[in-house]
This record gives C-alpha cells, sequence and structure tokens, in this order.
C-alpha cells in the first residue's frame, strides 16, 4: 500500500534525523557553557575539545531514554496519527467483511486485527506480534451487540493510545455496519430458504394428497353415482368438505405470504380490522389520506402491529390500546401503545418480541420496546424509505 | 504521557510557531528585506534564509492546525533549524538581551518540537 510505504519513509527519515539534531544540539549546548566566561566567541575554533567530550558523554547517558522517546513519537507521527479518520472510514466501508480486517490493518499499520461474531471468528489479518497487548472494542449496530473487534498493538511492550482507540471505535461503527449488512444479507436468504421450504412442505403435505385424493374419489363417484345414487350423494358431501378444508388451507398459506387485508382494505383498515383475539379497544390514527408504503414495510407494519395488540391483550390486562401510524418524507412510523401494567422488571424478550424485531431489521427499521409515558407498554417501530 | 490529546498538542504547537513567525516576519525579515541586500543590518542571505524559514513555519503551522501529518512534520524540520540558529546566537551574539532572546526561542523551539512529538495517554489493554 502506498501510505504504507510513505509512512516507514518517513519514519526511517525522522526517526534519524531527530537523534543526529539531538546529538548536535547538546554539542552546541556544552559549547555555549564551556565557552560563556569568554562569550562571545569568535569561530567555533575556540571551543575547547573537552567539550566535546562532555557532549559525547551527556549523549551518551541520555541515549536511551531519549532515543526511546523519540522513537515512540516519531513512530506515533508516522503510523498512529491519520490526517482524516473519515477518509479511512469510507476505505474500510467500501470492504467487505473478510477484507475489512485486511484495510483496517493496512490503514492503521496494525499487525494483528480479528472480527469475531456470534462467538467465532469471521475473519482475521496479520500475526499477533510476540508479546504484544490485544485491545477489544465491542461491535454494535442499532443497539445490538454484533461482536467484537480485536486488534493488537504495534509492537512488543507497546500500547495503544488514545487516539488509535478513538479512531478504532469510529471504525468499529463502520466494521459493525458491514457486519450487521452481511448478516442481514445472511438472515434475507435463509429466510427466503425456509418460506420456500414451508409453501413447498404446505403445498406437498397438505394440498398435494387432498386434491390427488379428491381425485380419485370424484373417479369412485363417477362409477356410483348411476348405481347407487345414495350413496354418490354421501360421498359428493364429503367431497364437499374435502374442498373446503383445501380452500382454507390455499387461503391460510395466501395470508401468510401477504394478509389479504391488506390488498382489500389497505394497510389503515387493516389494522383497524386486525382481531387482537379479545375485546381490547383500539384507536387507530393516521394520515389522510394515506401514502402508499411499500409492500414489504406494509406487510411488516401490520405484523408488528398484530404482535404488539396481542401481547397487550393477552399479558399487559390493557383495556385500550392506541395505534398510530406517522409518515414523513424519508419514513414511516408505527407506535402502539397500551394502558396496561406495563413491562415487568425482569422481562425478557420472548418469541414475539424476537419476532418483531426480526421483522423491523430484515429491512433495516428499527424497534423500540419500552414504557409508555402515562404508563403501560409502548412499542415503536421506524422504517426509512434508504434502509428498506 | 499525559492528559493532553495530540490535536491539542499540535494546535498549541501551530500556535507558537505562527507566533514567533510573526515575530521574525516583521522585527527582523521585513525591516531588512525593505532595506535591501546592500544595507541590511543583518547578512541578507541569512535575511532571506530567516523569511523563508518563517514562511514555511505558518504554512506548516497551518497544517499542524489542521491535524494534518505534512503539517507536523514540517514543523518539526522548521523548529530544528530555528533551534540550530538559536544555539549559534547563544555562541556568536554579543548582548545580553541578544542571549536572552536565543534562549527563550530555544525553549520554545524544544516545547513546539516535544508537542509535535506528543503521545496521548496508553491505554489499557485486555
Amino acid at each position: 500500500m502506498r501510505s504504507d510505504t510513505a509512512n516507514r519513509r518517513l519514519y526511517q527519515l525522522l526517526f534519524p534525523f531527530l537523534l543526529l539534531w539531538y546529538a548536535v544540539v547538546v554539542a552546541g549546548l556544552v559549547a555555549v557553557i564551556a565557552t560563556f566566561p569568554h562569550r562571545p566567541i569568535g569561530s567555533l575554533d575556540e571551543i575547547p575539545w573537552w567539550s566535546h567530550a562532555v557532549a559525547f558523554a551527556v549523549v551518551a547517558v541520555t541515549w536511551a531514554p531519549v532515543s526511546a522517546w523519540l522513537d515512540r513519537g516519531v513512530h506515533q507521527l508516522a503510523y498512529g496519527q491519520r490526517d482524516n479518520a473519515y477518509e479511512v472510514a469510507g476505505h474500510v466501508s467500501r470492504q467487505l467483511l473478510p477484507s475489512v480486517a485486511a484495510a483496517l490493518a493496512g490503514t492503521m499499520a496494525l499487525p494483528y486485527v480479528e472480527i469475531e461474531s456470534d462467538g467465532r471468528v469471521v475473519t482475521s489479518y496479520g500475526k499477533v506480534p510476540e508479546g504484544a497487548s490485544m485491545v477489544e472494542i465491542a461491535l454494535s449496530y442499532q443497539e445490538q451487540r454484533l461482536g467484537t473487534l480485536r486488534v493488537s498493538a504495534r509492537r512488543r511492550r507497546d500500547r495503544l493510545s488514545a487516539a488509535d482507540m478513538r479512531l478504532l471505535e469510529d471504525l468499529g461503527r463502520q466494521v459493525a455496519m458491514t457486519l450487521y449488512a452481511a448478516r442481514s444479507r445472511e438472515q434475507l436468504v435463509a429466510a427466503r430458504e425456509e418460506e420456500r421450504l414451508r409453501i413447498r412442505r404446505d403445498l406437498h403435505d397438505g394440498l398435494g394428497p387432498t386434491l390427488a385424493s379428491l381425485g380419485l374419489r370424484l373417479g369412485v363417484l363417477q362409477r356410483t353415482v348411476q348405481d347407487s345414487p345414495e350413496a354418490a350423494a354421501e360421498l359428493a358431501e364429503e367431497l364437499r368438505a374435502d374442498v373446503r378444508q383445501a380452500t382454507a388451507d390455499i387461503r391460510r398459506l395466501v395470508y401468510e405470504l401477504r394478509p389479504p387485508m391488506l390488498d382489500e382494505f389497505g394497510l389503515v383498515d387493516a389494522l383497524r380490522n386486525l382481531r387482537s383475539g379479545d375485546g381490547l379497544a383500539r384507536t387507530v390514527s393516521a394520515p389522510s389520506p394515506m401514502p402508499e408504503l411499500p409492500a414489504a414495510v406494509e406487510v411488516a407494519l401490520y405484523r408488528i402491529a398484530a404482535e404488539a395488540l396481542h401481547n397487550a391483550s393477552r399479558h399487559s390486562g390493557a383495556a385500550t390500546c392506541a395505534v398510530e401510524l406517522a409518515v414523513v418524507a424519508d419514513g414511516v412510523t408505527l407506535t402502539v401503545t397500551d394502558d396496561g401494567r406495563g413491562l415487568p422488571d425482569d422481562y425478557l424478550a420472548g418469541v414475539g418480541h424476537r419476532s418483531m424485531r426480526e421483522r423491523s431489521s430484515e429491512l433495516g427499521g428499527t424497534l423500540a420496546i419500552g414504557e409508555a409515558p402515562g404508563g403501560g407498554t409502548r412499542v415503536a417501530v421506524s422504517f426509512a424509505w434508504g434502509s428498506s | 504521557m499525559g492528559r493532553m490529546t495530540r490535536s491539542t498538542a499540535l494546535r498549541i504547537a501551530a500556535a507558537l510557531s505562527v507566533l514567533v513567525a510573526i515575530i521574525g516576519i516583521t522585527l527582523f525579515d521585513l525591516p531588512n528585506l525593505v532595506l535591501g541586500a546592500r544595507e541590511s543590518e543583518a547578512p541578507f542571505g541569512l535575511v532571506l534564509g530567516s523569511f523563508t524559514s518563517d514562511v514555511l513555519a505558518l504554512v506548516a503551522a497551518y497544517g499542524a492546525w489542521r491535524l494534518q501529518k505534512w503539517g507536523a512534520v514540517l514543523l518539526i524540520a522548521v523548529n530544528a533549524f530555528w533551534i540550530v540558529q538559536a544555539v549559534s546566537s547563544l555562541l556568536f551574539d554579543r548582548t545580553g538581551a541578544e542571549m536572552v532572546f536565543a534562549s527563550l526561542m530555544l525553549v520554545h523551539h524544544i516545547v513546539v518540537i516535544s508537542f509535535c512529538l506528543w503521545r496521548e495517554r496508553v491505554v489499557s489493554a485486555v
């Protein structure tokens, strides 16, 4: 990398230059003291020889601490400082996960970078120098802990500076976003495959045999209708019940793909007609006219509202519930507020809450579940058009 | 290392260098440049060198103030040059005032270089 070469050259030039310069300055200062009684001097020849010997001794005695200090300072200047954190961040965000570690290591001159997620090392780059310390940075996005970024110090017995840590934390946010994007893509692919499997299973195990059975029994009906009209009538009745069952199965399948009410009534009326399972009084407020939303967002809002209403009626003992839809230029927010008991202190997210969170994060939305201002529970989900 | 951040250290170094460069330009460079090569009180080569280093210091200070690496490196180079000048002044200048001024400048240049090489407090590692 070009910047690496430039950094290395800067270090290789500046460090010896400053060491040499230090020796010259010490020699000069000792000469000033040595010639002080006779100052000003006319030429350098007037500096006594022992002045140089003293200067040499001073440089020799102070060499170790001064050279170590200069080394650390020049090393930090050459490798540690980055002129523009956003430039580095932009560079990092353009890389995909396997190359993010390499980009981080390259741009910050770190010998070892590791990204861990779900307890496994997703990617790593380089090798930990012997005896170098490791630093961990939590990778979080949208209040979700996604993993850990681990980096090693640049050298043995050295540590990263606070400026390095600040830059790493900034870059950690970019890494978390990349991790989140990679994970979301995996989740989307997995969800699509699961959905396909479920539909295949429903069609193969449910509708398929039902329709095959119907076909066979229609053949029997055809043969018996002449000889035994009564038996045929009985069989026809059974067939009718089976057709009704098959129709219900198809409706269920279609409903699971996309609630038909959304197409029949639109989102607002679908929310008004949503059954929560009991007599929970409900108010639904929305802009009029309701702007058209992306189909996936409509389904997610509908499902999340259904789950929130279900939870309100089943767990919180609420009597009323307010559903509010707010649409702004770049997004939509759904808020479901009930007047129930609120979340218990020892609240743990259950299947329903996880499902709501998954539905929102699938489309890049944010979900917040907490106490409502006047008591009760408030579920708020927001989707930005850019994110969905 | 100290608790001062690196950006603060670089900005202090830049401000100190601007101050010294402006003093140099207004009290030494410009009066001698106006007098010209023949009537200049100091050797004209020295005046030109001083003026160049002062202008470089202003450019370097701008870079260091913007926290640019090149600014810090240029500031180190200019102040290293100035230190040699200050030591020469301590050796060869005649008056006590010149001696005091050179001593002050020596301290100033060392402080600026130290700030340019400033390392922030190291953080605890796992």
